[in-house]
């Protein structure tokens, strides 16, 4: 399965560079696009100083780690978006459950947008920046803590993508569904969670978990207590919160090709 | 035990009905009323392995989605379907890989890849020996002369090669049965020919059940032996397709283009339907009269021009039998 995906995945790429000096425009605009929107962060915090006691460089790795998981989940997961409602428009997904494979599969690999990795370079800045002002004493329950909850924001990100697009069982042609969940949850993450009403921020933790993406491994990093007490231990819950989440959005995925397959058109 | 055997199949839909007046977009948005649709209303014929069968109406009639159903894409609303042994919307993932499937209008290949790219993703996705892929994708870029378009990418393809490419797509895994939904629809005559060359010649040679939906009697004629015809979800005819013909249509018509606008083409074996200016239409029996007949005696008594024979269409000998009803089956 993963030979197969990296094969049909390989073919995506491969087609997407034959326009290369495209790819590399829309890459270096990715970057700089993201790029302003961390600038719109910084001129910010720059006039009010910092935000629920977070000066920049600590804002700085909250955003960067959120939006580095963002990238990869927009990089990998785009087939979700417009190729996917590209094909409930035009009855294509009909050849999808034509195929012997699963739909989730299929749809996973209708797209594979290399060029985001203008926006991993541009997380990848800002956490260089980040860890360039913040003294985090490196230990390895730290260094692990990294990849542990990029991968962990990248699957939830991921499941959001899924679970808008699977509106489009219902809705065919919304996928501006898919922003409210992805792009809104991503610019939540990007400031403190301590600074939300509590509701809000259960809902960002147990409901829709974006808040795992970023806010309690920061902490953890810098060391720091959650002033409404979340336990410092609670970053190790990122891949479990990660996985939970995901296999709902499957499961909600799943339900939505069985409602299409006894609906149709 | 039949390949194919299909019992009581039903479909239905649920859509919301539209609301008259200014409010009533508004309104269907806030309580929306379903009205039930019965798209397929209780189908049944089994089909034999090695057969090549037509499966005809007019628009609307349940075709579509009775094919939907049979490459297990829909699940039916009752009924009983069984291709092979399997079910195929409970199985499948295990029935697709044994059937091919072209919908005429949308192509299943990758749009921005070379041809060639998308039959090899498709050896992989299908996991087809390399032997066999490589014979099968010879074999097929002879019959549909694939050749000159292999590096082209999907979308420059024109209709009828991507049509052919398609073809090729659905085959190279040695699939028991091809489902084909108009396959020949927007294409002109000699991509056409080929594309039934080729369909007569799988079925013959690799022994591939064929069932393909059409609006083109000539696809038919050229292709089936049996024909299932269906309209509003029902099956109204089974059987063989020279049977349907000259029980249904008997009626043709000769197009004749005169020298001389003046005069009326009068014969006795026919009836003048329809004249305009020097085009005339004469309807005529094809039990009682040869087309040949016909023809020359227009010819020996009027300046003819030019001269087609048309066929009753598809649409025509359904109406014919609605208007004498269902008992004639």
């Amino acid at each position: 399965m993963i030979q197969l995906y990296l094969t049909l995945i390989g073919a995506r790429v491969r087609s997407q560079m034959q326009y290369r000096v495209s790819f590399w425009l829309e890459l270096l605009g990715f970057l700089l696009v993201t790029g302003l929107e961390f600038a719109t962060i910084a001129i910010l915090l720059g006039r009010f100083g910092s935000v629920g006691g977070w000066g920049l460089a600590e804002v700085a790795l909250l955003y960067g780690l959120t939006s580095f998981a963002f990238s990869l989940a927009e990089m990998v997961g785009r087939g979700f978006d417009s190729p996917f409602e590209r094909m409930m428009v035009m009855g294509a997904f009909d050849g999808v459950l034509a195929r012997p494979l699963g739909a989730f599969f299929q749809v996973l690999t209708a797209d594979f947008q290399l060029r985001r990795l203008g926006r991993t370079a541009q997380a990848a800045l800002v956490l260089a920046y980040a860890f360039s002002q913040i003294p985090i004493v490196w230990t390895p329950d730290r260094l692990l803590l990294l990849p542990v909850t990029v991968l962990s924001g990248f699957l939830i990100y991921l499941a959001l993508i899924v679970i808008g697009a699977t509106f489009c069982f219902w809705t065919t042609t919304t996928p501006e569904v898919i922003n409210v969940f992805t792009f809104g949850g991503e610019q939540m993450a990007s400031y403190p969670l301590s600074i939300y009403q509590e509701w809000l921020r259960a809902v960002f933790l147990f409901l829709i978990p974006v808040g795992f993406s970023n806010y309690p491994a920061a902490l953890y990093l810098l060391g720091r207590a959650d002033p409404h007490g979340l336990p410092a231990w609670s970053a190790w819950l990122a891949p479990l919160a990660a996985a939970v989440f995901f296999g709902a959005a499957l499961r909600f995925w799943r339900f939505g090709v069985s409602t299409y397959a006894s609906t149709g058109s | 035990m039949a390949l194919i055997e299909v019992e009581n199949l039903q479909k239905s839909f649920s859509r919301p009905v539209r609301r008259a007046g200014r409010l009533g977009a508004l309104r269907g948005l806030l309580a929306r009323e379903y009205v039930t649709m019965e798209a397929v209303a209780g189908v049944s014929f089994t089909l034999e392995a090695g057969a090549m069968a037509g499966y005809l109406g007019p628009n609307g009639a349940g075709k579509s989605t009775t094919m939907k159903m049979l490459t297990g894409i829909l699940v039916p609303s009752g009924g009983r379907i069984e291709v092979g042994g399997l079910v195929p919307h409970r199985q499948r993932v295990a029935h697709v890989r044994r059937i091919g499937v072209v919908f005429g209008q949308r192509t299943q290949l990758w749009w921005d890849l070379p041809t060639i790219e998308s039959f090899e993703l498709l050896r992989h996705v299908y996991k087809i020996p390399m032997a066999r892929y490589r014979e099968n994708l010879k074999a097929f870029s002879e019959l549909l002369e694939l050749g000159p378009f292999l590096d082209t990418p999907v979308r420059q393809l024109s209709l009828g090669q991507r049509m052919r490419a398609d073809l090729a797509a659905a085959l190279l895994h040695d699939p028991a049965i091809l489902f084909l939904d108009e396959p020949t629809i927007g294409l002109d005559v000699v991509a056409r020919e080929r594309i039934r060359g080729f369909l007569s010649e799988i079925n013959r040679e690799r022994g591939v059940t064929v069932i393909l939906t059409t609006h083109d009697l000539s696809d038919v004629e050229r292709l089936c032996q049996r024909v299932v015809l269906i309209d509003h979800g029902r099956v109204i005819y089974d059987g063989g397709l020279d049977q349907l013909k000259t029980r249904h249509g008997r009626w043709r018509t000769l197009v004749v283009d005169l020298a001389d606008a003046s005069c009326a083409p009068l014969v006795e074996m026919a009836d003048l339907v329809r004249q305009e200016g020097p085009r005339a239409w004469l309807r005529f029996d094809r039990e009682r009269t040869s087309a040949a007949a016909l023809i020359a005696e227009v010819a020996a008594r009027y300046p003819v021009r030019d001269l087609t024979v048309e066929e009753p269409e598809i649409e025509a000998i359904v109406r014919g039998i609605y208007e004498r009803g269902v008992g004639v089956i």
